[in-house]
């Protein structure tokens, strides 16, 4: 099985990433196998936020020579998730019509974000 | 920002101090603004990484000094108008704590006004020195200002002897190959001041002016130079002229030359002691002050803080610091030479300043308590304005012009008008011994040090 840990590799940080959290979207590398749905999982898991989106894009690695070898660096996947910084409790019909409310505390911001990278 | 007073005594008190850390963050925080174009992260442009990223990346300490320079004065003001206090010394901080999450804890310690209990301060005992002035101190000062007087006049025909100035052209030869500084033409050169090495003044001794001649001599085995150390050369010198010093004799004709006052040697010989006199008479009264105000100190209870001690003897090492790089030491390597720490030399002077300041204070109370008897009437400061300008040597209007033109110089010139004024009224009521006390023991005084250091270097 994976872990979350397995999916979500490491922070990018940069001007423009830090800049993004602000706005509740945060900038990883991911496993390159990993979908959009374990990614969701894997943030909601591991920071306690409920991710609105997961937009992931590949990077194929950079050429790089040595003399007459050639080769590249290795590719890579980055997802950018987006979390919701409102986060309402959740309400589910029941069967017979009755309401019940769920409410998960979600917080609003990945405070480890930025550290142990 | 909460303080508590923890400790109060000997005019010295201590606070404990805590900011709390939302409030030293935003010092941080201010510190990060201002070091921003300092700091670089990969991912960051130079100047443009966020608070916590440098926090992470350079650890929270870089931003310390900055952020305590700008809230050390704010805390120590905020401190100051809570407790209403008056410091009489720079505050000292001790930092205990520090930390964005736990905020700032310190101590912050500061001397109060000396508290001055005054004792009897009329008919005390002080030392002052007699005043004798013995005949051979008038011989010294007379013959001093003979030589002062003296011309070089040219010795003529006679044979050089030592003690002569003369003029000469020399030419070093070592194996008949001239050598890197054996050369010059014009020299002046003292005999028998051993400015050159060994037998050369000697060899000019007994030679007359135009004279040429060859002297073999042999570099001392101990000379700077290496390549010459030991080593047996020639110079050929010429001498071009020959001075001699031409000390005037002790006649009338000399006095009127050098006195304004006196016409014979007999007036001279009066005029000399007159001066000396008045130099001992000055250096006495000098004595006797410091013995009175000393007396008064000991009578009195003086209650004055140590960190007012510490302030007055770092300004004293500031000072200096200044004198000694005039003369292009550093004060520092000074006194690692003379075998010192900065911290023996402050100890040593701690005790001598701690008694000038005492008595600056005594002798402030007594001035208090005596504020009618030392009164400066305007006649006086008047007449003290005239005497000052004389003695400076310029108009009255133009001493006006230049030392009491604000209200702040003319307080000053009165104060010490009064000063002298309490001065002179302590020696009439204090009685004067000739037992002399028994000189403290100080341990070896730094600045006696600094002069030896400053005579030998401009020698």
């Amino acid at each position: 099985m994976k872990t979350p840990q397995d999916i979500i590799l490491k922070p990018i940080i940069t001007e423009q990433s830090m800049e993004e959290t602000m706005r509740g979207k945060y900038t990883f590398v991911v496993a390159k196998n990993a979908t959009k749905t374990e990614i969701k999982k894997a943030c909601e898991d591991m920071f306690e936020v409920k991710v609105l989106k997961v937009n992931t894009m590949h990077f194929a690695g950079k050429m790089r020579r040595m003399g007459k070898n050639k080769g590249r660096t290795a590719s890579w996947k980055k997802a950018v998730i987006t979390i919701d910084l409102d986060p309402q409790p959740e309400e589910y019909m029941l069967p017979g019509g009755k309401v019940e409310t769920k409410s998960k505390r979600y917080k609003t911001e990945i405070t480890e974000f930025g550290f142990g990278q | 920002m909460t303080s508590q007073k923890v400790q109060e005594e000997n005019r010295t008190i201590k606070f404990a101090v805590e900011v709390p850390a939302d409030k030293f963050k935003k010092f941080l925080q201010a510190a990060h603004r201002k070091l921003a174009k300092h700091f670089q992260v990969p991912g960051f442009r130079k100047g443009k990484v966020p608070y916590p990223i440098v926090v992470n990346h350079y650890g929270e300490s870089v931003l310390y000094d900055d952020a305590l320079e700008e809230a050390l004065p704010k805390v120590y003001e905020e401190l100051l108008a809570q407790h209403e206090i008056e410091p009489y010394s720079d505050p000292r901080f001790n930092i205990r704590e520090i930390g964005g999450n736990v905020g700032l804890k310190l101590d912050i310690s500061v001397a109060l006004k000396p508290v001055i209990e005054l004792g009897e301060y009329e008919g005390l005992e002080a030392y002052r020195p007699p005043i004798e002035i013995e005949d051979e101190e008038i011989d010294k000062e007379i013959e001093a200002a003979r030589t002062r007087v003296a011309r070089l006049v040219p010795i003529g025909d006679r044979a050089i002897q030592e003690g002569d100035h003369v003029t000469i052209d020399y030419k070093g030869l070592k194996d008949d190959v001239p050598f890197d500084g054996g050369t010059a033409e014009g020299h002046k050169l003292e005999i028998g001041s051993g400015s050159f090495i060994p037998g050369f003044e000697e060899g000019l001794v007994g030679r007359k002016v135009g004279d040429t001649l060859d002297l073999p001599l042999t570099f001392p085995e101990e000379y700077h130079a290496e390549d010459l150390a030991g080593e047996d050369v020639v110079f050929s010198v010429t001498i071009h002229e020959a001075l001699e010093r031409e000390i005037p004799e002790l006649n009338d004709d000399f006095v009127r030359d050098v006195s304004e006052k006196s016409d014979t040697v007999e007036e001279y010989r009066e005029e000399i002691r007159e001066q000396l006199e008045k130099k001992k008479a000055d250096e006495a009264d000098r004595i006797y002050d410091d013995g009175i105000i000393g007396a008064i100190v000991q009578s009195s209870k003086v209650e004055l803080s140590d960190l007012m001690v510490d302030d007055e003897v770092e300004s004293r090492i500031e000072q200096q610091q200044k004198q000694f790089s005039m003369y292009g030491i550093n004060f520092m390597d000074f006194l690692r030479y003379s075998g010192q720490t900065i911290e023996d030399y402050k100890n040593s002077q701690s005790a001598s300043v701690r008694r000038m300041l005492e008595g600056s204070w005594v002798l402030n109370a007594v001035r208090e308590r005596e504020q009618e008897r030392i009164e400066v009437t305007d006649e006086e400061f008047e007449e003290s304005v005239r005497e000052a300008a004389e003695s400076a040597g310029i108009t009255e209007e133009l001493f006006e012009e230049q030392y009491l033109k604000t209200d702040y110089d003319r307080d000053r010139f009165r104060h010490e008008l009064e000063m002298k004024k309490l001065l002179s009224w302590l020696r009439e009521i204090s009685v004067a011994t000739d037992v002399e006390p028994e000189p403290d023991e100080e341990p070896e005084d730094a600045e006696e040090l600094a002069e030896e250091e400053e005579g030998n270097d401009l020698a």
